[in-house]
């Protein structure tokens, strides 16, 4: 009897887990389950697209499960889900994946109905469809404290008329410094698409792609010297870019004159800054006039997963003027649709500036989320950021900056391949 | 009972009937009934069918992989032995596989004085806290690396770190535990050997309680003190398990990711990058799975051959 007993578990044992590793198998794609949207960060962007789909559920009674994930998670997200054939209806993502690029809705129409910016509006080469609409258009720049300058009384430039160079801007930082007993000038988001604006500034045009050759230029290594100096010499904290450190978190610790990132930091700031006050100033130039500028992610709605008409319908809802307006309202963000006026209820002028620092800048700014997005589409998956992370090994003093640019060049290749 | 306890990494003590899951041993006359042979079978199969899906069929991937070009997608192209090749040739992977050497070197001797020192602690107290003293030793088992990583890293962040605000706050200057690659290095250790000492600390005091106390009582009549008690009588008496501790600790500290991950991502820079950090960055960042294939089938060689060696040690300690 015992050993009857014995056996009988073991088989029901056996079969529920059979059964329970059957159940991870994709789901059903069942009529009434919401679309599943998969993106990064809306919490910190004041629940912008949460809030969208709490109003497309008030107007269409369809619901829209918005799934935010950390944005290091998004990529592999994404992988693993086209690999289990368990992909989300919509997703904003960073860029294309040649994983699950033959997918995607044609978004075509949206595009050109809701007048999505030209300069941000990418069609797959192989068959001159658009796949991918920009979630709002993003732009780098710098931060203040405020408080730090003003007590110092040091003086900034306000507007885009008005310029600083990159010296002038590390020679006042450091009076601030020295006034004030903060510990650092400035602080930078470790990050391809921060030091690119940085190479720009600086006349470079970052890490060029011709046909199969890739260059980089005598500015941008000048750039990149100049960048390790003010790691070196204590102005900026070395291990926000050599071991990762949050460089948000040092700026908000109030001990930073100054921190070089972006827009979407506005929303963000406006929530969680509150023991000083901070202000958005033109970037400084050494000698050019430049930002780092294209889309903050890349909208995708995903075919075969039984609901292509909804998907396609929230997207199209989505871009129309009125509710993108609003989105961008909320969010805090600059919109990727000409034609709009948004009105941002706090901090109107750090958006205007923003603006007006994209319009001043050369043709290269504009490139490299379009780029990328071009690579995406023509199967080339890149990753790494060869250009931060040769740069993180170079301030590391793991190597020279002759066999940093070396290796920038070599590895950049190696990941188009 | 007690020898049965002593024996656990010494399998050719094992006993044959407590494994069949019966205390029945068959005549050689009598063959066992079909159930009785399929019973061991069956209660198995779960753990069978999990090792073959996530253990098995992904090592014979990887292994088919590192013949060949794979990107993660699109074609998989065989290319033969090129990619073993080329990693015989690439100063990064020698790189990370050294670091990887030194980092265990250092972290498991230790580890291991540190989860020992534990046990003995604990088990020589006398107050009335002992329970309770064990559980709180051995929560940092349970936290997950990414977690130690994180708490480590608050702790020993270079700008606002807990330990630099109260080094600072004594009048010195901030230490780079972050930026400096030996001092980043030696805080990873640190991490890695507290946090894996709990576990080791149990296994420690399991053998430790083994050890018969008539031994102790015998020496301290002879005039042993302590730590003479300790060398002559702990040691040896809990050497296979230290030999078991020693071989699990250094297979792990091999396998090192999650924790330096979010310590300091193997920082600065790629000063501390170890060998599974090489492998995922080079298979996940630059989409070259078939290579970094191949550098998972060389760490996988090279942990075997760890693991035999160490076996090997373990079977000569039990005799």
């Amino acid at each position: 009897m015992n050993n009857r007993i014995r056996v009988a578990v073991a088989v029901v044992a056996a079969g529920a887990l059979l059964a329970s590793l059957a159940a991870c198998s994709s789901p059903s794609s069942d009529e009434s389950a919401p679309l599943q949207f998969v993106l990064s960060g809306d919490g910190t962007q004041g629940g912008g697209y949460q809030k969208m789909a709490d109003k497309y559920f008030e107007e269409t009674g369809t619901k829209v499960e918005i799934v935010d994930v950390p944005g290091d998670d998004l990529t592999t997200r994404l992988r693993n889900s086209a690999q289990a054939n368990d992909l989300p209806n919509i997703a904003a993502a960073a860029n294309v994946d040649p994983l699950w690029k033959d997918q995607l809705l044609d978004l075509s129409s949206i595009a050109k109905d809701d007048k999505v910016l030209p300069t941000l509006t990418v069609e797959d080469p192989a068959d001159g469809k658009v796949k991918a609409l920009p979630s709002s258009l993003t732009s780098v720049g710098m931060f203040i404290n405020k408080d730090l300058w003003d007590k110092a009384g040091v003086s900034y430039p306000t507007d885009v008329s008005q310029t600083w160079t990159w010296d002038e801007f590390v020679a006042k930082a450091k009076q601030v410094q020295t006034a004030t007993g903060a510990q650092y000038g400035l602080t930078m988001d470790p990050s391809a698409h921060r030091l690119r604006s940085f190479l720009y500034e600086f006349g470079s045009q970052g890490v060029v792609q011709d046909g199969d050759s890739i260059s980089f230029d005598d500015e941008g290594r000048t750039a990149l010297e100049y960048f390790k100096g003010m790691n070196d010499d204590g102005f900026m904290p070395k291990s926000v870019w050599t071991a990762g450190e949050d460089a948000s978190a040092t700026f908000k610790s109030g001990q930073v004159a100054a921190y070089y990132s972006g827009v979407w930091q506005i929303a963000d700031f406006q929530a969680n800054i509150t023991e000083f006050a901070w202000a958005s100033v033109p970037t400084p130039q050494q000698p050019v006039k430049a930002t780092n500028y294209g889309a903050a992610s890349w909208i995708v709605g995903f075919s075969g997963q039984g609901k292509d008409e909804e998907t396609e319908k929230f997207i199209s809802w989505l871009y129309s003027p009125e509710n993108y307006t609003e989105y961008c309202e909320i969010a805090g963000c600059l919109p990727s649709v000409s034609g709009l006026t948004v009105n941002y209820p706090k901090d109107a002028d750090a958006f205007a500036l923003y603006n007006a620092e994209i319009a001043a800048s050369p043709a290269v700014s504009a490139v490299q989320t379009t780029d990328q997005l071009r690579q995406g589409y023509e199967g080339k998956s890149m990753d790494v950021e060869p250009l931060k992370d040769e740069t993180v090994r170079y301030l590391s003093g793991e190597q020279t900056i002759d066999q940093t640019v070396d290796a920038i060049i070599a590895s950049t290749k190696a990941g188009l391949r | 009972m007690t020898s049965t306890m002593q024996s656990v990494v010494s399998p050719e003590a094992a006993d044959s009937s407590v494994l069949s899951g019966t205390d029945f041993t068959p005549s050689p006359r009598r063959r066992p009934r079909r159930r009785y042979r399929l019973t061991p079978l069956l209660l198995s199969a779960g753990v069978i069918v999990l090792f073959a899906l996530f253990f098995l069929w992904p090592g014979v991937l990887g292994l088919a992989y590192s013949f060949t070009s794979y990107r993660g997608f699109g074609p998989m192209t065989f290319i033969g032995l090129d990619n073993y090749t080329r990693l015989a040739s690439d100063p990064t992977f020698y790189a990370a596989l050294g670091r990887t050497f030194i980092y265990t070197a250092f972290s498991v001797p230790l580890g291991y004085a540190l989860s020992l020192a534990l046990a003995v602690a604990l088990t020589n107290l006398r107050a009335r806290g002992k329970t309770a003293a064990r559980i709180i030793f051995f929560l940092p088992w349970l936290v997950s690396p990414i977690v130690t990583g994180v708490i480590w890293r608050w702790m020993f962040g270079e700008n606002f770190g807990f330990v630099n605000f109260v080094i600072t706050s004594l009048g010195g200057g901030a230490v780079p535990w972050s930026s400096d690659a030996n001092l980043s290095l030696m805080v990873v250790i640190l991490a890695s050997s507290w946090a894996g000492a709990a576990f080791n600390m149990l296994l420690f005091i399991a053998a430790i309680n083994n050890v018969p106390t008539s031994y102790y009582e015998a020496a301290q009549l002879d005039g042993a003190n302590a730590w003479q008690r300790f060398v002559s009588i702990t040691l040896p008496g809990i050497a296979p398990t230290s030999v078991l501790v020693v071989l699990l600790m250094t297979l792990g500290q091999m396998k090192e990711f999650a924790m330096i991950q979010a310590l300091n991502n193997g920082g600065p820079g790629t000063a501390n990058q170890l060998i599974v950090q090489y492998i995922y960055k080079t298979g996940f960042g630059q989409s070259d799975v078939g290579y970094a294939s191949a550098a998972s089938m060389v760490l996988l060689v090279i942990l075997m051959i760890i693991a035999l060696v160490q076996i090997a040690i373990s079977r000569k300690a039990n005799s």
